[in-house]
């Protein structure tokens, strides 16, 4: 039937059948999220070449330096990019006569690129710590006691993106239930909005891709096709809601 | 493309408020409608329907025959076009024209800078720097420039100097004409646009008041002033939609036809006759602080 | 034209278009715009210039030749004129002589008053009264 439609549209002069597409979407939604992220991250980078710089000048150091910048918090930058799904891009693109399941779409590509170049960004940087570590002779060692091997690089890789993408879907869910709720409501689905968040952390290794919640019961690190698949499922169940909650919501004029 | 709108027993409800009451209206394709009413009358929420930015809470609305609500086709081939513009504010003006080339199936470029340059929009700012005029003015060029077959203003004007809104009257009169669309305006400065206006709905208190073409609505309004005893006389048992009186003189607005009949008998009868602006017969028509009956609906 | 002075705007079209038909601005036969042309000029809506031209066509004074588009149909300049002798009492007489009475004027001195500006206009008159022609 749409293909019809399209069919009869394109003879139609100043047309432009193929829009809005959902490329154009999520080059818009992306370029949007990373035009800060980006930034965050560089400046995170920079801060951490001018220290381990430092330390170089001046001292030694027998841990990882790389794995505070990028095992905890960058999670939460992240989260913060996956609110302003609804709060930014919901209706600038809605504004511009894509549906919401356009939005949704165009998001949960953004979250997959994300996701990729966070991730590489963090492998990269354990890389070529590794390889100046090598250098100087210090120790890559790890918060729970170990040392980086090149092996779990590989881990970080598969988890990571998993982690990064959880915590958007996360901060979508969070945004949406505040938009859609008032400040009362959006309390109230706080807990289940973090659900993606949280399980992830249960299924992915702690001490390089995970971050310990404290109220997260250790449970040791899960073998790692298991967590992949875990969380592959649970960022997609999130993503299902978020998507069914997104087609719901009102495009509410600022004034 | 000019899609017809059909809107059967529309409810709208935000809680306990009733934005739109049982509203059924159909609006023929092609036409430039123009959409009057209070603040607070359902103007928007109306609109925002129709955009597909909102469900309704009942009824049916149909764009062109179909549902827009997440409608893809409708969707990209309706615009609305807000008071703030819906822009997001860290953008600049570029990107913003960008983003809306990047998504408008029939999006004119071209046309869009002419706008910008008559509307005198610059190009680098941020939205959130812009003078609310400006950001109207943007709204207006996105809204223009996309050339959607059906393309709602919802007070497009606020904060727009005279000059500039002349030209956006000037440009919508223009480009409807050399590409016919389906476009409705919400505006509270009605004797302004009446000109370019094809047919009329007032919406009062969530319902329809009146539904006619505007040159109807124009001629559907007489004022007879006069001695207060012969005013009355003369008037009988017309329609009276206001009356003032200061003294012994009573100015009374009709809802008749001024027409022949009407001017020699009020010649006749010693009372001034004549016409009055569509603005002048709207604030008359929803003065009365009721729920309109049904005899006032056209 | 000023379109809000309260007047519904196509009657004021319609004015202008009976004024200029009997004054001769539009010949019988002449082609007169079109209604985008009208609109387009007068930036108002092509809608409200139709039904200017609709009221002129029930009024037989302009009429539609396919394709081509709205022309004064011949005579129409005498009937506009002659109907506007019929209304000449009611319509410029009538609030004359109501007026007059107010002032306190006898008929006789609205007569003598016709008459002086008659003769004040009569230079004038000469210059540009076409039906005065032979």
């Amino acid at each position: 039937m749409m293909e019809t439609i399209q069919t009869t549209h394109r003879t139609e002069a100043g047309l432009d059948s193929r829009k809005p597409a959902v490329a154009d979407a999520a080059s818009i939604v992306t370029y949007g999220h990373l035009s800060w992220l980006g930034w965050v991250w560089v400046v995170a980078s920079a801060i951490y070449a001018i220290v381990i710089a430092a330390v170089a000048r001046w001292g030694e150091v027998d841990h990882s330096l790389w794995q505070p910048v990028v095992a905890g918090w960058q999670r939460w930058v992240v989260f913060a990019a996956g609110v302003t799904t609804t709060t930014t891009f919901l209706r600038m693109l809605v504004r511009n006569g894509a549906t919401r399941a356009l939005v949704s779409t165009a998001s949960t590509i953004s979250m997959a690129v994300i996701a990729a170049i966070g991730t590489a960004v963090i492998v990269v940087g354990y890389a070529i710590e590794k390889v100046v570590y090598a250098e100087t002779g210090w120790v890559q060692g790890l918060e729970d006691g170990g040392v980086l091997g090149w092996d779990d690089l590989w881990l970080v890789a598969v988890e990571m993106p998993i982690a990064l993408a959880a915590y958007f879907v996360s901060g979508w869910l969070i945004g949406a239930g505040f938009y859609r709720f008032g400040v009362a409501g959006g309390l109230a689905l706080l807990l289940p909005a973090l659900l993606p968040a949280a399980l992830t952390e249960l299924v992915t290794n702690k001490d390089l891709a995970g971050v310990d919640l404290g109220v997260v019961p250790e449970m040791g690190a899960p073998p790692l096709a298991l967590a992949a698949v875990a969380g592959v499922a649970i960022v997609a169940v999130g993503v299902l809601i978020a998507r069914r909650v997104t087609s719901e919501l009102s495009i509410r004029s600022s004034i | 493309m000019t899609p017809a709108i059909e809107i059967t027993g529309l409810d709208v409800r935000f809680g306990a408020t009733r934005a739109i009451d049982d509203v059924s209206l159909s609006l023929t394709g092609g036409t430039i409608v123009g959409l009057l009413g209070r603040n607070g009358a359902g103007k928007s929420t109306m609109l925002s329907v129709l955009a597909g930015f909102r469900r309704p809470t009942s009824g049916t609305v149909r764009v062109d025959r179909a549902d827009p609500y997440e409608h893809r086709r409708l969707m990209s081939d309706t615009c609305l076009v807000r008071p703030d513009g819906d822009l997001e504010g860290s953008l600049t003006v570029d990107d913003a024209l960008a983003i809306a080339a990047a998504l408008r199936p029939r999006w004119d470029d071209e046309y869009a800078g002419h706008l910008v340059e008559r509307l005198e929009i610059p190009k680098r700012t941020r939205v959130d720097a812009l003078s609310r005029g400006q950001r109207s003015a943007l709204a207006v060029t996105i809204g223009m420039a996309s050339r959607a077959p059906l393309t709602m203003f919802d007070e497009p004007h606020l904060g727009m100097d005279a000059p500039s809104r002349y030209a956006f009257y000037d440009e919508l009169l223009a480009d409807y004409l050399a590409h016919p669309r389906t476009v409705i305006v919400s505006t509270h400065l009605i004797d302004e646009i009446a000109g370019v206006l094809e047919d009329v709905v007032i919406l009062h208190h969530g319902r329809v008041l009146a539904h006619r073409a505007a040159a109807d609505l124009q001629a559907d309004g007489v004022e007879l002033t006069g001695p207060a005893s012969r005013v009355d006389a003369l008037v009988g048992d017309l329609p009276v939609l206001s009356a003032r009186s200061i003294g012994s003189t009573t100015s009374v607005v009709v809802d008749a036809r001024l027409d022949d009949t009407l001017r020699d008998r009020a010649a006749a009868a010693g009372v001034d006759v004549g016409p009055i602006p569509l603005q002048d017969l709207f604030v008359s028509m929803t003065s009365t602080t009721g729920m309109p009956s049904k005899e006032h609906v056209a | 034209m000023r379109f809000n002075d309260g007047t519904p705007i196509y009657r004021q079209i319609a004015g202008q278009l009976r004024e200029d038909i009997v004054e001769g601005l539009l010949a019988d036969d002449e082609q007169v715009m079109s209604t985008n042309q009208y609109a387009s000029f007068h930036r108002i809506n092509p809608a409200t210039v139709a039904k200017a031209f609709q009221e002129l066509v029930d009024e037989d004074l302009i009429f539609k030749k396919r394709g081509l588009g709205m022309f004064v149909r011949p005579g129409a300049q005498e009937r506009l004129r002659a109907h506007r002798r019929a209304r000449f009492i009611d319509d410029r007489i009538a609030p004359v002589l109501a007026e007059a009475e107010r002032l306190g004027m006898t008929v006789d001195q609205v007569v003598d008053a016709v008459r002086s500006a008659a003769d004040r206009r009569t230079p004038t008159r000469r210059r540009t009264q076409g039906a005065d022609r032979p």
